[in-house]
């Protein structure tokens, strides 16, 4: 499996074959993972991925994902964190061996792994978590300079230090 | 696909990172080009435009670097003629079964504004200790927070 060279923004790529009930059954599931929000919040748990998205394409299942760090790190983190999801998932794909142990589950993504011929990322050098921390920054900066408009500099100085406060965990 | 090792010379040959063609494709998060199995070409986007807004601009903006690479493919119009770019790009295109995102519901420039105004405001809070009010209003604006 080979790593990223920015351990920020790597990408995987990963191809499985499904025979016909499994392709069957991945259209329902996906259909119900679109409707029903757990799956999904359960994969953004990992807090690992920017985007994800499975494709069936023809006979095959096309995992795409975007995420931070080393891919050992990335396949490690899913198995530990989203197996019952693997197994729904990857579950009708040949030869899964299942989320654990991680080291065969590692081998079998090697084999179904296809390498990205040219990728771009409009922000490499940021994580998901740092992403998620600048939207809520942004988001209330914006209220508090729409509160502090006008206001006297020492009540200015009071709200900016609880600004400050409940943001310490974004900055 | 007929020509699969040029396709990869075409491919390997784009510059990376912020002079890769697809930064000039505004609104794009992520981009690839995958040679897949079978001698296919696979063009994934992560992106906040509608898809035909976004597949015309790939015509529009790049279209020297799209004929370089899609050139390969079979049936491949050119991008001379966004209309026709558009229809082949849309008769080839793969609807996406499942899709998750950290933050599905912000676009590019919030992105990058977010995180500008993180480091701004990561490094404007350690020197405002020490100022006082008046001091640390003009300081805040100025550091361009405000």
């Amino acid at each position: 499996m080979a790593d990223s060279r920015d351990p920020r923004a790597s990408a995987l790529n990963l191809i499985t074959e499904v025979g016909g009930r499994g392709r069957v059954w991945l259209r329902f599931l996906f259909f119900a993972a679109t409707i029903l929000p757990l799956p999904r919040l359960t994969v953004l748990r990992l807090r690992l991925i920017h985007y994800a998205r499975w494709t069936v394409i023809g006979r095959s299942l096309f995992f795409e994902s975007n995420f931070n760090g080393t891919a050992d790190a990335y396949v490690e983190a899913f198995s530990y964190v989203f197996p019952k999801g693997m197994r729904y998932i990857w579950g009708s794909s040949k030869d899964f061996p299942g989320p654990v142990p991680v080291e065969a589950l590692r081998r079998w993504i090697d084999k179904g792994e296809v390498e990205t011929a040219h990728y771009y990322c409009a922000y490499p050098e940021a994580s998901t978590k740092e992403i998620l921390a600048g939207i809520e920054v942004r988001r209330r900066l914006r209220e508090f300079n729409e509160r502090t408009r006008g206001m006297d500099a020492t009540r200015f100085a009071t709200e900016y230090q609880a600004l400050v406060s409940e943001l310490q965990l974004q900055i | 696909m007929s020509d699969e090792a040029g396709l990869k010379a075409a491919l390997a040959g784009l510059p990376e990172g912020d002079e890769s063609p697809l930064a000039r494709l505004p609104g794009t998060h992520f981009a690839r080009w995958v040679v897949m199995p079978g001698s296919r070409l696979l063009f994934s986007a992560t992106h906040d435009r509608a898809v035909p807004d976004y597949v015309e601009q790939i015509a529009r903006l790049i279209p020297d670097e799209a004929d370089r690479v899609w050139g390969h493919c079979d049936g491949y119009p050119g991008a001379a003629d966004p209309a026709t770019f558009v229809g082949y790009m849309d008769k080839h295109r793969i609807r996406t079964n499942l899709f998750v995102s950290a933050y599905p519901h912000a676009d590019l420039a919030e992105v990058r504004e977010g995180l500008d105004l993180r480091a701004r405001l990561g490094g404007f809070a350690p020197r405002a200790q020490s100022m006082g009010p008046e001091e640390l209003r003009a300081a805040f604006a100025e550091a361009g927070l405000g």
